[in-house]
């Protein structure tokens, strides 16, 4: 379960995806990986779709990790250092936003936005109600490894509990 | 001089992709507007041959927007069909999730989408007449929007474990109780809550004097309104019957069973649009155009029942009369649905019930056909399904409280064109007020045919011969 955001933690993850479309839901099946490592200082959430009260969560964070299913044709996942964009085709109006979006309305709010990435997964298939493909679900796996590498670099000495 | 056409497309800041389409006549004035709905998606086609138990969370992923309204209409259709009374404490938080849904969808579409047209003005710098700009000029008002929506996304978020699509909520009952750490978290947000909603709607009342214009033509219509009501007649979001009132106030048909909906409701269509055009049987199409959503509800209903939001509905009554007409003040509508919802909320919080761990019935397939329904935060939502003795759905009919609007916003669309335009010439103020008088309604075009996607605005204007003179885009 998603949890309230109610002090400043460290990493914020935000998988999001549509678990009804296939490899769509391979960011959420990451997050939901990832939640069950229960390590203190990162917050996990799942998320259909990003939405404008999500910079709540955003701006308690040192550091931010968008992960979500990439359109593009990398076998591998690939982790992009993102900006803020506040440009009008970023403009968050409804429930379909961008995490450089976010990032944009986080700073304008709160004067700042923590340093977010975002870590696009392999994709073949978004056929409703499929399962992950193969190719998916190597890249979930593949991902898990590079997001314990990324949190061991920023964190102290993470701890499966 | 040639007649003609104006078009817009897409329209923008509302859910979905749509156009606007204006003719003009041989002397340049308006003829005729028109809304249309360019999206198809289907989904109450591959809905048949799904398991009853799978249509909550099927049908939940129509919108991201409002999501609960379909799992919940989409829950007692099931219960329907299984027979069953669930347990009460379900009952209350079904409910709960419902008062979360409504605000955190009005709170999106007054601080969001709308808000920015209201502080900035209809003919202000488009380039900063959105939520990056408002939030320049007015950050507190838009961090409480933000903050506002946010409490409602929780309320879902604490009961159904996530706040898009969560599948909580099934036939039967729901599948987990609220917690203790839940319960405390969502009294903690009541007070932040309530002051936000009475800050906006004190910054909102004074704007119906700012655009007095806007309010007299707007969608200032006579059409018949439909809502849920209690027994005694007062608000009601979940359960009740359904009631029609005329433009007078008079009520038309009163305590209507839902299940009895496609005999007072029928559903025409044209060529020109994907949307349906539902009407009041007796009354026939077009003549029979009703308007739902929080005017309607706010018109059918005796009262509120809680005192905070009955002291504004009192106010407002005394403001836009007691059947309000003027879609414009939706908006004003919302604020106050908002803050019912609170005291609601906080209402459910209270009952020493609400913990109770007894929240699922089980039962099987008893009956073949089910209807459910809900007040989403648009208007009043209708599942209808048909099973086999599997349980499987055979058919599907979703009257999506969008669509029951289709033509009181086309009768808006050509009441602000007519009153705005005079001639080719589209200023850009005048395409605004075309959008701001689509997005009072705040239609959701996702849900209403069942489409995915964003609303950016298209304008044509066109003569009557079918030439295209004129063209808007953004």
């Amino acid at each position: 379960m998603n949890t309230a955001a109610t002090a400043q933690i460290a990493l914020l993850v935000v998988g999001y995806g549509n678990q009804l479309r296939g490899d769509d839901a391979a960011g959420t099946a990451v997050a939901h990986a990832i939640t069950a490592w229960n390590l203190p200082g990162v917050r996990v959430r799942t998320q259909q779709q990003l939405t404008p009260e999500l910079v709540e969560a955003i701006h308690m964070a040192d550091s931010v990790l968008f992960i979500d299913a990439s359109h593009g044709t990398s076998a591998q996942p690939q982790l992009i250092l993102l900006a803020p964009d506040d440009s009008a085709a970023a403009f968050p109006a409804g429930h379909i936003s961008s995490p450089t979006a976010l990032l944009a309305l986080c700073t304008a709010i709160y004067g700042r936005a923590p340093t977010a990435w975002l870590l696009l997964l392999p994709t073949q298939s978004f056929e409703l109600g499929a399962p992950l493909s193969a190719v998916a679900t190597t890249g979930v796996q593949s991902a898990l490894r590079l997001v314990w590498g990324f949190i061991a670099e920023r964190l102290p000495e993470p701890q499966l509990h | 001089m040639m007649p003609q056409r104006i078009i817009i497309d897409p329209v923008s800041r509302i859910e979905g992709h749509a156009k606007i389409s204006i003719y003009l006549d041989d002397a340049g004035q308006v003829a005729d507007a028109r809304f249309h709905i360019v999206e198809f998606r289907g989904f109450e086609q591959f809905c048949v041959g799904r398991p009853l138990w799978e249509m909550p969370g099927i049908t939940s992923r129509i919108c991201g927007i409002c999501p609960v309204s379909h799992l919940l209409a989409s829950a007692k259709a099931g219960d329907a069909v299984l027979a069953v009374a669930i347990p009460p404490t379900a009952t209350k938080l079904r409910r709960m999730m419902n008062y979360g849904q409504i605000i955190q969808s009005h709170a999106l579409s007054f601080f969001h989408l709308s808000a920015p047209d209201l502080l900035f003005g209809m003919d202000s710098d488009p380039a900063k007449r959105n939520l990056f700009g408002m939030i320049a000029a007015e950050p507190e008002f838009a961090r409480g929007g933000i903050r506002l929506r946010q409490f409602g996304q929780e309320v879902i978020e604490q009961l159904g474990g996530r706040k898009i699509h969560p599948a909580w909520a099934v036939p039967g009952g729901v599948r987990e109780p609220l917690t203790s750490d839940a319960h405390s978290y969502l009294a903690g947000r009541i007070p932040e809550s309530k002051a936000t909603i009475l800050a906006a709607l004190a910054r909102f009342k004074p704007m119906l004097d700012t655009y007095a214009e806007e309010c007299e033509t707007f969608g200032n219509l006579d059409t018949l309104f439909m809502g849920l009501v209690t027994p005694a007649g007062d608000w009601e979001t979940y359960d009740g019957r359904l009631r029609f009132v005329d433009a007078e106030g008079t009520i038309v048909a009163d305590q209507i069973e839902p299940a009895q909906y496609a005999s007072y409701i029928d559903e025409a269509v044209e060529p020109w649009t994907y949307l349906k055009f539902p009407y009041y049987r007796a009354l026939g199409y077009p003549k029979g155009s009703y308007r739902v959503g929080p005017l309607a509800r706010l018109n059918v209903c005796a009262q509120i029942g809680v005192p905070l939001a009955d002291q504004e509905l009192l106010e407002y009554r005394q403001r836009g009369g007691t059947t309000v007409l003027r879609s414009f003040y939706f908006h004003y509508a919302r604020l106050i649905e908002i803050l019912a919802c609170i005291e609601q909320i906080e209402r459910l919080l209270e009952d020493p019930a609400i913990e109770s761990l007894d929240v699922r019935a089980e039962a099987g397939i008893n009956r073949l056909e089910g209807v459910g329904v809900s007040e989403a935060p648009r208007g009043t939502l209708f599942h209808h399904y048909h099973v086999d003795r599997h349980g499987l759905l055979t058919k599907v009919n979703l009257l999506i409280a969008t669509g029951q609007n289709n033509l009181a916003m086309n009768q808006t669309v050509a009441q602000i064109a007519r009153h705005y335009i005079h001639g080719p010439e589209i200023p850009e103020g005048m395409l605004n007020r075309l959008e701001a008088g689509i997005r009072s309604y705040d239609p959701c075009l996702s849900c209403s045919t069942h489409a995915a996607g964003m609303m950016p605005l298209h304008v044509e204007l066109r003569a009557a011969d079918g030439s295209l003179l004129a063209e808007r885009l953004r």
